[in-house]
């Protein structure tokens, strides 16, 4: 569960999903809005990297495989962005090489599909918890 | 493609003004010094491509210069010039850094060629870096910047213990670049081709801790799908790099302890452990030996990690270091964004000089970010720093009266009502420049 105070703050804070398969990232997205968190759902890391340098995302929850870029391609830029940001790598492959990779980036989750989604709650949750005790 | 731009240091003037006529008919833009004082003064205003620099000169002589502008600026490509050579001389200069050497009488030709090469080898060095910087060697790609005497501490420290492979513990407030140490410490040990593993061990949700960082085996909860290395693993033969350990629960530290001793990890529901070699380099921002005698954390953890030590002082205690930081920045932003900004205005720079940076490095960073944000062109003024400006907060108003601030505000609205909120015409009838009256309606949050 989120915490209350996450839901007056949705202003401030947003929610980055990037994943080739469009309607994933769209109801992942829609869980986080149901939260009481604005969330923007692409299949595109050009289209994310667009969305990420208007406004700093709170979190970023990024598929290995993208329409256009590879997913630790995208953590990478989007890390050169914000040395802080808060991302969740996501995947179906299990190939143990790709997690190394995505972990060089420096993340604070590595997930295999299909989410378990309380794990990304608990993530949530650390992020704005963080971020409210101004630890960032 | 951008002017490159070009200092002239000698002390003739007919020739260094001559040398600057020719250079600008190449399509380079050319500025001009008469002295070594007057060189540094420029340099320190303006980011310059390429400085060609007159050996001989009275005062301080055109090597000890050298090494000066390097000192300062890594970055910029020194060609020498002197009137007498000798193997020695040139020898020296290019020990020093300097990129190339000419004789004079200068040979048109001859140096027209050599700033074409110069050129072209600094735009493929640039080439080089974006490229490596996509690739995601980015903390790799990164140098340590700063000539002050700490940071000078710092480098060679780094350079002795990054040989040792022993536990690192690096402390320093937030901003300060403890990840960049970390890198640079890793990168240039034997393991610098391996994994670096960075972990901020405040932003990992307790509940996930154990998993994320030794990894689970297939089926150990309902989310576990299939095996996963978690961060240790991950970090096999390479370097992880625990940031804000004293955030780590203590159930975690008593597990890490045991990794550090036996050198493997059992994944959450694994039957089998796994042996890794790793090497821990942790840091935090706060005072390991209070927080250790404040019984949060682990006094044989702390013994464990605390083998070599290494502070980076804060950007207040090392000042020296704020100019080198802030041409290092500019040329990374303009890089970036597709700008020129040439350099920082002699008031706003006092104005930096003068700040106490309580967010350190990354600060100085995200302020010259937001001077390009709002607009600054060829020179950062101190307007384009509105953190630096010492306005003192809202003051209230005495007997009645409006502030002078409030009254400004007040004319400039009735001004630009007046003219249906056309701002060009509010702003001529003001005498201010549009810039000024943007920056204002900006303040006052008007659009």
């Amino acid at each position: 569960m989120l915490q209350r105070s996450a839901i007056a703050r949705a202003h401030l804070h947003w929610v980055l999903v990037v994943d080739q398969d469009e309607s994933a990232a769209g109801s992942l997205a829609r869980r986080f809005q149901e939260r009481g968190l604005m969330a923007h759902a692409t299949a595109s890391g050009q289209e994310a990297l667009r969305l990420a340098s208007l406004r700093k995302p709170t979190l970023a929850i990024i598929d290995l495989v993208l329409t256009d870029m590879d997913g630790v391609e995208l953590a990478r830029r989007l890390r050169a962005l914000d040395p802080e940001l808060a991302m969740v790598v996501t995947t179906g492959d299990r190939r143990p090489a790709l997690e190394v990779e995505a972990r060089r980036v420096g993340i604070v989750h590595y997930a295999h599909k299909p989410l378990d989604l309380d794990r990304l709650d608990a993530v949530t949750t650390r992020v704005l918890h963080s971020l409210e005790r101004g630890q960032r | 493609m951008d002017r490159p731009r070009v200092l002239v240091v000698d002390d003739e003037k007919v020739l260094r003004e001559l040398l600057a006529e020719v250079l600008d008919s190449w399509g380079y833009e050319a500025s001009t010094a008469g002295s070594a004082e007057e060189a540094l003064e420029a340099l320190g205003r303006s980011l310059v491509d390429a400085v060609l620099l007159d050996i001989m000169m009275p005062g301080m002589s055109g090597i000890d210069l050298l090494r000066e502008i390097k000192h300062r600026d890594l970055d910029v490509d020194v060609v020498m010039m002197t009137g007498r050579p000798t193997v020695e001389t040139a020898v020296q200069a290019l020990k020093a850094g300097a990129c190339d050497y000419l004789e004079k009488p200068l040979n048109l030709e001859v140096l027209r060629h050599l700033m074409g090469a110069v050129t072209e080898r600094r735009l493929l060095r640039q080439e080089v870096h974006a490229l490596r910087a996509r690739v995601g060697d980015q903390l790799g790609a990164m140098e340590l910047v700063g000539v002050s005497d700490a940071m000078n501490r710092l480098r060679d420290l780094i350079d002795r213990v990054a040989g040792s492979d022993s536990p690192v513990l690096i402390e320093g407030e937030s901003g300060t670049g403890k990840e960049l140490v970390a890198a640079a410490i890793h990168h240039r040990s034997p393991r610098g081709r391996a994994p670096f593993i960075p972990v901020n061990c405040g932003a990992i949700p307790a509940e996930l801790m154990e998993s994320e960082f030794f990894g689970h085996a297939r089926g150990a909860f309902s989310g576990a799908v299939a095996d996963a290395l978690g961060l240790i693993r991950s970090a096999h033969s390479g370097t992880i790099f625990l940031d804000e350990i004293a955030e780590l629960p203590a159930a975690l530290q008593v597990k890490l302890l045991r990794v550090l001793q036996d050198k493997e990890v059992r994944p959450v529901g694994a039957v089998k452990t796994f042996k890794v070699e790793v090497r821990v380099i942790a840091a935090t921002n706060r005072n390991v030996e209070e927080v250790v005698r404040a019984g949060t954390f682990r006094q044989d953890l702390f013994y464990r990690l605390n083998v070599v030590r290494i502070l980076v002082p804060p950007l207040r205690e090392r000042r020296a270091d704020i100019p080198p930081l802030v041409t290092h920045f500019l040329r990374q932003l303009n890089q970036k964004l597709g700008r020129r900004v040439s350099g920082v205005a002699p008031e706003a720079m006092a104005a930096l000089m003068g700040y106490d940076f309580p967010g350190n490095v990354r600060e100085l960073e995200n302020l010259l970010h937001r001077a390009y944000a709002l607009g600054a062109r060829e020179e950062i003024t101190l307007e384009d720093l509105p953190v630096l400006q010492s306005r003192p907060e809202e003051p209230q108003s005495a007997g009645g009266l409006p502030t002078l601030a409030a009254a400004e505000r007040e004319l400039i609205l009735r001004v630009l009502r007046h003219h249906g909120g056309d701002k060009d015409q509010a702003a001529r009838a003001l005498g201010i420049s549009r810039r000024t009256l943007y920056r204002r309606l900006d303040e006052y949050s008007v659009s």
